[in-house]
């Protein structure tokens, strides 16, 4: 499940062993949860720097996007280091985690993250005090508190227009730790960036909470879903929003498998932003949904120019073949 | 303002980029490189066939199996599921090139 998208691999995966944990009524130990937020936020860290520096390409700040591209280095290197991966982390298991973090590790991460924390505090003043940004972003797509609710957006997109909607305040680690949403009133870019980049400083906080708390017992062994029958779903909040799976196994087989990703609900309300504005807005206004195209393709199959019509078994046999597997062993 | 400074700050700086085929980066323990195979250890009892999901492993015989890498994505079940440790990482990550014969692992 990591390989849906390489910006947020590891939501993808929480939310699949969510769905499968419900599913058998697992209930993980504290530290695995701990351990979970621990990647989740340094995840959502991680695609919010990335995000920035690319809007600021796109207003013209080629040097900010430098910066931040290069402090995103260090909280890539802190991946690398807990897991092994810098894009795909593979680090969450089912009942457990693939690896416990060391000692050396933590300080590692907590003088790094020390690093991000000063910078992006100093970026974010930037963005509060330069007038050119200002310009640029106020009042360019707009979408109200009202219509973010009828439309369905998620993410810091529906919290940049006030909605109080975020997977994490209904999961009770994050709870434990103290979390509240970031929420910001106008509902155009400039709040959109707002909330991301306070969402950066405080998942730096969410880190520091977690270490804080993460208990000194051993891992527990991962387990397998072999021979398990279930239908469930599970959720978490990836970077864009909220990440909803569902899985349908019969004996440790996976019969159906439905993923609907943050961007797919989030880029239907850009109709309405466009409306009214300018050409040079489009790459800003697009730019600030955080359109991540990993979570919005879906396959459609184009024939001179007539999109084809099929059902699941024509599409196995025609194109899939006998390559895929049928079984999953574990995750 | 605090933008400016930190700009020229940086001239004075190191570049933060590597040259990086001349100078080597280090890489972490826990790094998931290649894979690497040891057949004096294996005891044939082909857990890591039935556990990958990409079907990237041909089982031969005992202390024969290859590991096709073209198709590997370096989930590293084999690795957890092996029960004589016969498989492991390496950290070598250069796994591009243009021969398919060179990626298959034995």
């Amino acid at each position: 499940m990591q390989r849906v998208c390489g910006i947020c691999p590891t939501s993808h995966s929480t939310a699949f062993l969510d769905c499968v944990e419900r599913g058998m009524k697992i209930d993980p130990a504290k530290k695995v949860k701990l351990l979970r937020v621990i990647e989740l936020e340094l995840e959502r860290i991680n695609s919010h720097m990335l995000w920035t520096g690319h809007m600021a390409n796109i207003l013209g700040y080629k040097m900010l996007f430098m910066f931040f591209w290069k402090e995103r280095e260090h909280t890539l290197d802190v991946f690398e280091k807990i897991t092994g991966g810098r894009i795909h982390h593979n680090f969450s298991k089912l009942r457990s985690a693939r690896f416990d973090l060391t000692k050396d590790m933590e300080n590692f991460m907590l003088r790094k993250l020390a690093r991000v924390e000063k910078k992006v505090k100093g970026y974010l003043k930037t963005f509060r005090s330069d007038s050119i940004m200002k310009a640029r972003l106020r009042g360019v797509g707009t979408i109200t508190k009202d219509g973010a609710e009828r439309m369905g957006v998620v993410g810091p997109v529906a919290r940049g227009s006030g909605v109080n909607i975020d997977v994490r305040k209904h999961i009770p680690v994050y709870r434990e730790l103290g979390f509240e949403p970031v929420l910001e009133k106008v509902g155009d870019s400039y709040a959109r960036t707002l909330v991301r980049l306070r969402e950066t400083l405080q998942s730096i906080e969410l880190v520091r909470e977690a270490l804080s708390e993460m208990p000194k017992t051993r891992l527990p062994k991962w387990g397998s879903f072999a021979g398990a029958t279930f239908e469930s779903t599970g959720r978490s909040e990836a970077p864009r929003g909220e990440d909803f799976h569902f899985i349908k196994a019969e004996n440790g087989i996976i019969k159906r498998a439905k993923i609907r990703t943050p961007t797919f609900s989030n880029i239907i309300s850009l109709e309405g932003m466009l409306k009214g504005r300018e050409i040079g807005d489009i790459p800003v206004i697009l730019g600030s949904l955080d359109p991540c195209f990993a979570c919005m393709e879906r396959v459609m199959v184009v024939k001179d120019g007539k999109a084809e019509d099929m059902s699941e078994e024509e599409f196995r046999r025609k194109y899939v073949g006998n390559n895929i597997p049928s079984v999953c062993p574990t995750h | 303002m605090s933008l400016t400074f930190e700009a020229l700050g940086n001239l004075f700086r190191k570049p933060f980029t590597r040259k990086y085929p001349k100078e080597k980066v280090p890489v972490f323990r826990r790094f998931r490189g290649k894979l690497e195979y040891h057949p004096k250890k294996c005891i044939g009892c082909k857990k890591c066939v039935a556990v990958c999901p990409s079907v990237a492993i041909r089982f031969i015989r005992k202390g024969k199996i290859e590991f096709n890498l073209t198709q590997c994505m370096q989930c590293g079940l084999c690795v957890d599921t092996c029960p004589a440790k016969a498989i492991t990482w390496s950290t070598d990550f250069e796994t591009a090139g243009s021969d398919r014969e060179k990626l298959v692992v034995k």
